[in-house]
Order: structure tokens, then C-alpha cells, then sequence
């Protein structure tokens, strides 16, 4: 069994008084694709940014493989040599700055020298478009293209873990199902390990190794995909399938 | 040539107004930076940034009352030859650099202050940028207040001759710092490396006379007759000084990665954090460049007046606003051209209003014709900047050099 890159013990957060996570486990395996979905308002989102300090963790632990990052901020992470990699659902690019600007601010911690320019070039290839429109300014840019410079921004300092909240949100269905391609062509191209949140529930558990279902801040079921495709209970409750037989 | 012949001939001097356009221009580009800042990265309108610029006023006052009571050096001065420029140079207490310096520490705290006391804490309690704001009056109204009570709303005059006010000080007797060792003994030298401005004046080849004020380039424009600009080296010197920190500044927020990190956490906390920028040291440093760049103009600013109250950044507080919204949110260079338009219609609409107010002028002429009196007063030359204001806004919502996108939001 391989040594998780991600694990969260027994974590209970939440925003101020309010208690959203109420003990969850949860780890991610090197070169895994683990999804987590669930109703709204679940707290799925909440358990991802609790992970990488962007909300409070009341109680529990979390590591980046063996060091301990629990109630660290996300900047001291990141200034700690975590290599991770995150997309929010929102705001998942800085609208004002230029695509260049963008890209920069991924590889924020490290000097914008020859290391970046080889990263730079090894992104365009990933993504032409980035490099099309290079000087524009993210605003200007379509949604998937936002998606591709948030993908390439997070992908900047070579992570070992992608961590992506909804990134299919508010994409025509046709560029959704590209952007899930994108994400698991990424995982079999470069090996990294992806933690990712959708409501495309069905579909991105299809592609997915693991996964996990969240119901009101508690794990409901979790184990590999197949096993959770293959559960009627789960496919009528949190997959969208009607016809079971 | 004579300039005060120039002026008995022609009866308005309209060449040499436009030096006092040059330098209320230079005046509001430097007082603007700083508002302009916050509104690009905190995305509210500091109201209390009329009050930076007064504390400003007063703090390198204070600085200057403090060590001319406490260190009162003789004034012997020395030229200081810089590339073809003389620089009189004068004691530590006399330099308004370093005073300019006191006032941007003071004021930078000031704002640091304000962030970590109330602006921080609203903002995590997310509180909307209209809250901000009506806080934003709050701190402004509570500073200005505090300066009435300690030093009493009323104008500190300055003597004619002398810039920086070094005379006739009068100071409790706790700020006697006498018994100390005096700067200079310790530190021989130290004066000596930045101008001072007692004298009002920079050995500029083109200036004439630096006791009354400058002829630039008379020969140049012969059809405007014989009249001359007229300025003084430290005018001069606030406009060219007002350009070079806009465009330093401008350069530090588009191409530094300060700035980029300033920007990145003006669009969103959150993904700036995760990118590993520490967002609330931007912030506050952000706080503190802002207020302190207000303070260190505000320090030129007041040396530039006869005499300053705690309302002198009360009523430069709407040009201010109008030459940040003219030149576009987070367009530092913008503000050049917003501040050239404010500045030179205000001193067009002094110049025209003059002489409509003649005898036998515009005034009469439509008295004469509409049996009312309509009064053209020059004091209406800010009604008429805010109205070509409005003008440019209809054209361009987003001001000169605005992206649309940095006008949304903000109130």
C-alpha cells in the first residue's frame, strides 16, 4: 500500500461557532484520482479548504505525507515546501492580472528565473491557448480558458497533489467532459495525485480511483469507484441513476 | 525683464497662472497616490485620507518645532554640487526630507493602526466595503478631532521668509530634550547629504531670481508678449518630485512582484493565500505605503502654504477623489492626466471668471442685456473641474486609464 500524500484524521471545522466537518478521515494515495461528491451544502467544499488551512480545523490532524500541517495557514504550507496545488470553485484566477501575471503568482515562493521559463514553456505545451494571450488580462478570458490558466496555475510549482473544487462548474457540458479528460490525462501523464470535488457525480466517479460521498459533514460510504458504482443505494441517492436494473 | 511691468500692462497674467496649475497639479498627484492605492487593493473609499494628509501636515510640523526647540543649531550653509545643481545645504533640522520622512512613519503607522484596530477586524467579520467606508469618515472625523484638541483648530502660520518655520517655537517643557547629545556631534555630517528649502529655492541654471520667484523659458513663446511663469525652485521642485513618486510608485504596483502580489490580493485573499503570499503582511504593508506616501507629500505640501489647519486635508479631500476617480482606479499614471485636467480647469475657469468680472466685461455685458445680475466668480472653479469631471465620466465611465472592471464594487 503506498504512503498516502494527503491525510486528514478525524477532522471536525467549520466557520466561527459553526461546526461544518464532524469527523472525517480521509487520504490520498500517490497518483490516485480521488473524488469526493455529495448533496449541497454538505461540506465538501469546507473539507477541502480545512485541508489546506483555508478554514479553521476545530479538532484533528492533517499531514502532506509525514509533516504535520494541521491549523497552519495556507501561505506557511506552501513557504513549507508542501507541493500542492489548489483550484477553487470561485474566483480561480485573478481576473486583473494578465495571463503572464497569473502564472507568475503560481510560482510565487520561487524565483521567476530559468526554472520558471523551462515550467513555462512545458505548461504552453500543456495548454497553447496560455500562450496565445500570453499578456491579456485573465478577465478577458472565455470559461474553460479560465479553467486551463487555473489548472496551469496550480500545476506552476510542479505539485504532487492537485486539489480541484468543482472545476467543471458553469461549463457547457461539452468543455466540461474535455476539462475531466484534462484532469485524468494530467493524472496518467504526470503521475500526480488529484483530490477533486463535483457535482457531475456519476461521471467524474466513472474516472475516478476512489471516492468519497459527504452527507451533512460525515462520510456516508466511501471505498473505490467501482464498489460505489456499483451500490444501488448510492447509485439511486447520490449518482443520479434512476434505472438500477 | 521685469515681471511686475508684465503684469501693469496686461492686466491678467494668464502665462503665470499656469504655473499655479503646474503646481496644484504636482500638489494632487502627490496627496493622490495614496488614496488611489487603497481603492485598488482594499476596494473601499478611505474617507479618513483627508485626515492623513492633515496629520501629515502636522507631524512634520511637530517634527520640525521638536528639533529646532531642542537642537537650535546656527544655520551656516554650504553649497552642495550635484551634476551642474547647487543644493544649499543646510542642519538636520532645517531639511524637509527628513521631515517629509517623520511625517511618512507617522502617518504610515496611522493607517497600519487603522487596519489591525478596525478595518481588519471588519473584513473578517465581512463587513461590506460600504461599512468600510462610513468607518472610513469615523477614523477621519476622530483624527481630525484629536489635532483640535491637543493643538487647537486654528491655522499655524508660517513667516513669509522662511519655508520650514524654524523660529519662534513654543513647546511644553516635556519635550525639552536639551541635556541629550546634539545629532550633529554624533553624527558629524549627516545633515549634509540632502537639500534643505530654507531658503526657498534650488540653483536651477534657468532660474533667475530665487527670492522672488523664477522666469522659465521667457524667450520661448513670443506671442504671449513678455509674460513670464512664474515659480519658485521648491514649486518646481513639488512637481517634479509629485511625477517621479507617481511613476515610481506605478512601477513598483504593475512590474515588482510586490506589486503583483499587491494586485493578486486585491482580486482575491483566498487564491493568493494558497499561491503562498502572505496577505496579511501585504495588507498592512499596503497600508502603510499608502498613508505614508500621504504624509511625506503632505509634509511638502504644507511647507508650500502659508498656513495650514486641521481642515487642510478636509478641503483638498474632493479633488483628491475626483483626480482617483478621473484617472481611473489603480491608474497611477492616470492620475497625471486627471490632476492636469482638475488643475489646469480650475485656473482656466479663475483666469476667464476674472475677467468676465471686469468692468464692462461679460458680467455687465449680459446685465446689461438680461437686466440680472449673474455673478461669474472665480471661486467657482471647482464647481466647473467637477463638472468637466462628470463630463469625462459620461465618456468613460471607467476614467482615463480604468479598466471597468476596477470601478465595480466600490463605493
Amino acid at each position: 500500500m503506498n504512503q498516502p500524500v494527503l491525510r486528514g484524521n478525524k477532522i471536525i471545522s467549520g466557520y466561527g461557532k459553526l461546526q461544518v466537518i464532524n469527523g472525517v478521515d480521509i487520504h490520498i494515495n500517490k497518483g490516485e484520482l480521488v473524488t469526493i461528491i455529495g448533496p449541497n451544502g454538505s461540506g465538501k467544499s469546507t473539507l477541502i479548504k480545512t485541508l489546506i488551512g483555508l478554514v479553521e480545523l476545530f479538532e484533528g490532524s492533517v499531514f502532506f505525507r509525514d509533516k504535520d500541517v494541521s491549523n497552519m495557514n495556507p501561505h506557511e504550507i506552501i513557504k513549507a515546501g508542501i507541493p500542492l496545488g489548489y483550484v477553487p470553485q470561485l474566483n480561480n484566477v485573478f481576473p486583473s492580472l494578465t495571463i503572464e501575471e497569473n502564472l507568475k503568482i503560481g510560482l510565487y515562493i520561487r524565483k521567476w528565473d530559468k526554472a520558471y521559463q523551462e515550467r513555462l514553456q512545458e505548461l504552453f505545451d500543456l495548454f497553447p491557448i496560455l500562450n496565445e494571450r500570453f499578456k491579456q488580462k485573465a478577465n478577458l478570458l472565455s470559461g474553460g480558458e479560465r479553467q486551463m490558466l487555473a489548472l496551469a496555475r496550480a500545476l506552476m510549482p510542479s505539485p504532487e497533489i492537485l486539489i480541484l473544487d468543482e472545476p467543471t462548474a458553469a461549463l457547457a457540458p461539452n468543455i466540461a467532459e474535455e476539462m475531466l479528460q484534462l484532469i485524468v490525462s494530467l493524472k496518467k501523464s504526470i503521475g500526480i495525485s488529484i483530490l477533486l470535488v463535483e457535482q457531475r457525480a456519476k461521471r467524474s466517479m466513472e474516472l475516478s480511483d476512489r471516492g468519497y460521498i459527504l452527507v451533512t459533514g460525515r462520510i456516508a460510504a466511501e471505498g473505490s469507484a467501482k464498489e460505489l458504482l456499483s451500490e444501488d443505494k448510492i447509485r439511486k441517492l447520490y449518482l443520479g441513476v434512476r434505472d438500477t436494473t | 525683464m521685469n515681471c511686475d511691468t508684465n503684469m501693469a500692462i496686461i492686466p491678467f497674467d494668464i502665462v503665470s497662472n499656469l504655473s499655479l496649475a503646474f503646481i496644484y497639479t504636482g500638489m494632487l498627484i502627490m496627496l493622490t497616490i495614496g488614496l488611489n492605492m487603497i481603492y485598488a487593493v482594499m476596494k473601499f473609499s478611505n474617507f479618513a485620507h483627508a485626515e492623513w494628509v492633515t496629520l501629515g501636515m502636522f507631524s512634520s510640523w511637530w517634527f520640525l518645532q521638536i528639533l529646532s526647540f531642542n537642537f537650535p543649531f546656527d544655520s551656516e550653509s554650504w553649497n552642495l554640487d550635484i551634476l551642474g545643481f547647487s543644493f544649499p545645504v543646510d542642519h538636520i533640522i532645517n531639511n524637509l526630507f527628513i521631515q517629509a520622512l517623520f511625517s511618512f512613519v507617522i502617518v504610515g503607522l496611522l493607517g497600519v493602526v487603522s487596519e489591525f484596530l478596525i478595518f481588519g477586524r471588519l473584513k473578517r467579520i465581512k463587513a461590506s466595503p460600504r461599512s468600510l467606508t462610513v468607518a472610513s469618515i469615523g477614523i477621519g472625523l476622530i483624527v481630525r478631532n484629536l489635532l483640535s484638541m491637543f493643538f487647537g483648530d486654528f491655522p499655524k502660520a508660517k513667516t513669509v521668509d522662511c519655508v520650514t518655520c524654524t523660529d519662534s517655537t513654543t513647546l511644553p517643557s516635556w519635550l525639552d530634550l536639551r541635556g541629550i547629545p546634539i545629532i550633529k556631534d554624533i553624527f558629524p555630517g549627516i545633515s549634509n547629504f540632502l537639500p534643505n528649502f530654507r531658503e526657498s529655492t534650488i540653483h536651477i541654471p534657468f532660474v533667475r531670481d530665487p527670492s522672488v520667484g523664477t522666469s522659465l523659458f521667457p524667450d520661448l513663446f513670443p506671442i504671449l508678449g513678455s509674460q513670464e511663469i512664474l515659480i519658485t525652485g521648491f514649486e518646481l521642485f513639488i512637481v517634479l518630485m509629485s511625477i517621479i513618486m507617481v511613476l515610481a510608485v506605478d512601477y513598483m504596483f504593475k512590474s515588482t512582484r510586490f506589486g503583483v502580489a499587491m494586485r493578486a490580493t486585491a482580486d482575491s485573499t483566498e487564491l493568493a493565500q494558497v499561491s503562498g503570499i502572505n496577505t496579511k503582511r501585504i495588507i498592512y504593508y499596503t497600508w502603510f505605503l499608502a498613508a505614508g506616501l500621504t504624509g511625506f507629500g503632505a509634509a511638502f505640501v504644507r511647507a508650500n502654504q502659508a498656513r495650514f489647519s486641521t481642515y487642510g486635508g478636509f478641503w483638498l479631500l474632493l479633488p483628491i477623489f475626483a483626480v482617483v476617480i478621473l484617472g481611473g482606479v489603480g491608474s497611477f499614471r492616470g492620475g497625471i492626466i486627471a490632476a492636469l485636467i482638475i488643475a489646469f480647469t480650475r485656473q482656466i475657469t479663475n483666469i476667464v471668471f476674472t475677467q468676465f468680472q471686469v468692468t464692462g466685461g461679460f458680467e455687465d455685458f449680459l446685465e446689461q442685456l438680461t437686466g440680472f445680475t449673474i455673478t461669474f466668480s472665480p471661486n467657482y472653479m471647482d464647481g466647473i473641474a467637477f463638472l468637466v469631471l462628470i463630463l469625462v465620466l459620461l465618456i468613460r465611465p471607467q476614467g482615463i486609464y480604468g479598466s471597468v472592471e476596477s470601478t465595480r464594487e466600490r463605493v
